[in-house]
């Protein structure tokens, strides 16, 4: 089930708002991940297994957790056993075919290649389940004695699907107690709505030049076309995931936990650097957090910072997708940040409207690997996007940018002036206003309206 | 009051949302028995034969020929060479577009902008075109009778369909009839093409936009061919992945055409046409509602552009 569906917003979400509203405080967790399980059914109708594979991965991790904080002997073994757990189902899932298919090319092999279907939220509720166990390891949290308050972590409904990857210290003390009010309802359900309108009002509607220009087939548009179409995609990426962190902040503050924020104005950065604290951030401290900084971070000199950035941005790429051009993705944004560590950052910082070009080039050029998966037609688009090539194909359509630019510039406007800080400086002043409450009303409504006509499509982050 | 303002948006929100839950649960009551029902409704195959014994209404051409209506009902899932017609069609240079109007939906768009005859010919399309909707609507500040009663054509591409797919054929095909007569009526001369709708590629499949019913669809539209007035045309062979559905790699979205495959279509149509000339001048005076007709237009040469009755042809992009 995605967030923004007629489905959610009116059968599932008030039904179980309603039931965990009513319930004594003593079993709200349960409700929680009760509900939960429900709303993770919900999205493998197909495959009934998983949602049998996705309680046992939450019990055996809550052993896990048991076992290591109590056992000061042992637990290096127990935290190895679980982090194999965890993540053999990760790569089973989701990269099995990628492995078979690289095998039966360099090897000339022929093993099997089925059709795999990911259970969702896989990629992160694995990483949640790691995060936890190391955390106890490291006795940076208390092993969580109930096993309903752990499911509840783990499967809570806001970000079990897309993240934000929250970890257990965060919830920690809110899983025990935590305080519900009106007005944080009211809170969280504005919140909720900003992230709708991110979704489906700005995302959805500017992935369509995207996909406009898909369907014209990227060897027959226009240099300028090709350009608008980077941009609309970055903007679609970004407003959908922003939206729909936002979308999962609201319901966790509807039900007292204080989900964090993961995106803050990326799209402002002056560097790579900077734009990957910004982006998708709970992802960037997972990856601090477990793998950066155990390996040594910068504290070793920089062959060994080179070696762990690389490692980490190996990884990151990985994580995203199971295909090449992702691990190509990562590789490249790799090498813009060490370009920017050793050479060109400082300059960047100072010059800031230096950093500001470079960054809109950067950005979009660099979503375009994330893009498109098939190397020949990203070849292609590539070659697109440099005004001086002659036109390949004498098929594209004059003036074909105008066409699209007339349909989508209100959109691209909108999303333009949503990336900068302005609008949350605006809705702070006017949080507690009549004037709020009818603007995000007439938000919500326009969402719903559009949802009705059938214009949703699912969250982009979803083969996740 | 005040303490009421802290949370106006939570109350306002559950008001409007009590009021307008009944019709968003029976959208998503409809919505889902739409889905079991399309799921289930198997393509209307067995009316195919039904269909066979239907004679054309439209008696333009003073014989009637069964014969080949015949053909033209058979499921047409096999060998299509024989399908556009049982017709020799001919190749014919870019030039013999230039009295074409091309009528059709978001696919027409396509080879409006495409196409090689895309600065050419004279285009009604728009995205969403149905059969209940040409006659009614307005592109680029012309409706459809417009063009047909201010402009002399030579020969008339109606490609329709797509968009009505899931709905009732007999509505659908009714509709159609309803166009290609108000064409042959004010334009008398006109060769008119009645073009096959194209394929889906199979991932597109769904709700009721299957290829079983496009190809049902498809064999009633040939059935209102003659070959002296009306021909059919069906690229599908051309794009077809071997299964009847549309190839993939033709396809971003699975519906559209990519550009380059639009351009190769419209060069598909330029090989498949009929010569100016070869159709009977109107014969039937019930059908000619204008007297117009002069022998030496039916022989027009393709030639047209600077023939004054194209004054008010206007090339626009639309």
């Amino acid at each position: 089930m995605v967030f923004s569906s007629l489905e959610f917003i009116f059968i599932f979400l008030p039904a179980f708002l309603t039931v965990y509203a009513l319930t004594p405080s003593r079993y709200k967790n349960a409700i929680l991940f009760g509900g939960s399980i429900i709303f993770y059914s919900m999205g493998v109708l197909n495959n009934p297994i998983y949602i049998l594979l996705f309680l046992l991965t939450i019990l055996f991790n809550y052993i896990i957790g048991e076992f290591i904080g109590h056992s000061r002997r042992g637990s290096r073994l127990w935290l190895t056993i679980g982090i194999v757990f965890n993540f053999w189902w990760l790569i089973f899932f989701k990269y099995t075919g990628f492995i078979f298919s690289n095998i039966n090319t360099i090897f000339r092999a022929d093993l099997p290649m089925r059709n795999i279907v990911l259970p969702i939220g896989i990629s992160f509720y694995t990483f949640q389940n790691v995060s936890y166990i190391i955390d106890v390891y490291r006795r940076k949290a208390k092993p969580e004695t109930s096993f309903i308050r752990y499911g509840a972590y783990i499967s809570m409904f806001p970000q079990l699907i897309a993240g934000p990857i929250v970890t257990y210290e965060t919830v920690a003390k809110q899983l025990k107690h935590r305080s519900h009010s009106i007005r944080r309802l009211n809170d969280g359900l504005m919140t909720f709505t900003i992230g709708l309108g991110y979704k489906v009002l700005i995302a959805n509607e500017i992935g369509g030049l995207w996909k406009d220009i898909g369907t014209i087939g990227y060897s027959s548009i226009s240099t300028k076309l090709a350009w608008l179409g980077v941009f609309a995609y970055s903007f679609q990426l970004y407003f959908d995931f922003c939206g729909y962190s936002l979308m999962a902040i609201g319901l966790g503050r509807i039900m007292g936990f204080d989900i964090p924020r993961n995106f803050n104005y990326p799209y402002l950065s002056v560097t790579m650097t900077e734009f990957w604290r910004r982006w998708h951030i709970t992802l960037g401290s997972w990856f601090r957090e477990y793998i950066y900084i155990p390996l040594g971070g910068n504290r070793h000199g920089d062959k060994k910072t080179v070696r762990n950035f690389f490692i980490v941005w190996l990884f990151t790429g990985l994580w995203h997708g199971a295909s090449w051009n992702f691990v190509i993705w990562g590789m490249v944004l790799f090498g813009l940040l060490m370009l920017e560590r050793f050479v060109i950052g400082d300059f960047l910082n100072r010059y800031k409207l230096i950093g500001h070009l470079y960054m809109f080039i950067v950005i979009p050029v660099t979503w375009l690997i994330f893009a498109v998966t098939d190397f020949h037609q990203l070849g292609v688009y590539f070659t697109r996007l440099i005004p001086f090539l002659p036109e390949r194909s004498d098929v594209i359509l004059a003036r074909d940018y105008v066409k699209y630019w007339g349909i989508y510039a209100k959109t691209f406007i909108a999303a333009i002036v949503l990336s900068t800080r302005i609008p949350e400086k605006i809705y702070k002043k006017i949080k507690g206003s009549p004037f709020c409450a009818i603007l995000l009303l007439v938000v919500f409504w326009l969402c719903v309206y559009r949802m009705y006509k059938g214009m949703d499509d699912p969250f982009m982050y979803f083969r996740f | 009051m005040n303490r009421y303002k802290q949370f106006l948006f939570t109350v306002l929100l559950l008001i409007t949302c009590f009021c307008a839950s009944p019709f968003i649960f029976v959208k998503i009551w409809k919505n889902s028995a739409e889905e079991k029902k399309a799921a289930a409704t198997p393509p209307p195959m067995a009316a195919v034969e039904a269909n066979a014994g239907v004679q054309t209404p439209t008696a333009e051409a003073p014989a009637d020929k069964p014969a080949d209506q015949q053909e033209a009902t058979e499921v047409p899932k096999e060998d299509s060479a024989a399908k556009s017609g049982s017709y020799a069609y001919e190749k014919a240079d870019i030039s013999y577009f230039n009295d074409a109007l091309f009528i059709g939906d978001s696919r027409t768009v396509g080879l409006q902008e495409y196409g090689i005859m895309r600065d050419i010919s004279e285009f009604f399309c728009t995205s969403g075109m149905a059969t209940s909707t040409v006659e009614t609507s307005t592109v680029s500040g012309h409706t459809l009778n417009n063009l047909l009663t201010s402009v002399k054509y030579g020969k008339i591409y109606l490609m329709i369909g797509i968009n009505e797919v899931a709905n009732n054929f007999d509505t659908t095909i009714s509709n159609y009839r309803g166009i290609v007569d108000n064409l042959k009526a004010k334009q008398p001369e006109a060769i008119i093409y009645v073009m096959g709708n194209l394929h889906v590629a199979a991932s597109a499949e769904s709700n009721g936009i299957t290829n079983a019913n496009i190809d049902y669809l498809n064999g009633l539209i040939e059935g209102l061919a003659d070959n002296e007035r009306v021909f059919y045309l069906d690229v599908n062979p051309e794009f077809d992945d071997g299964y009847g559905a549309l190839k993939e790699s033709c396809s971003g979205d699975g519906i559209h055409p990519t550009a380059e495959y639009y351009k190769e279509w419209s060069q598909w149509i330029c090989d498949h046409t009929v010569p100016d000339g070869k159709t009977p001048p109107a014969a039937e005076p019930a059908a000619a509602a204008e007297d117009s007709t002069e022998p030496a237009q039916a022989e027009e040469t393709p030639e047209k552009k600077d023939d004054s009755s194209n004054e008010f042809f206007t090339h626009t992009e639309g």
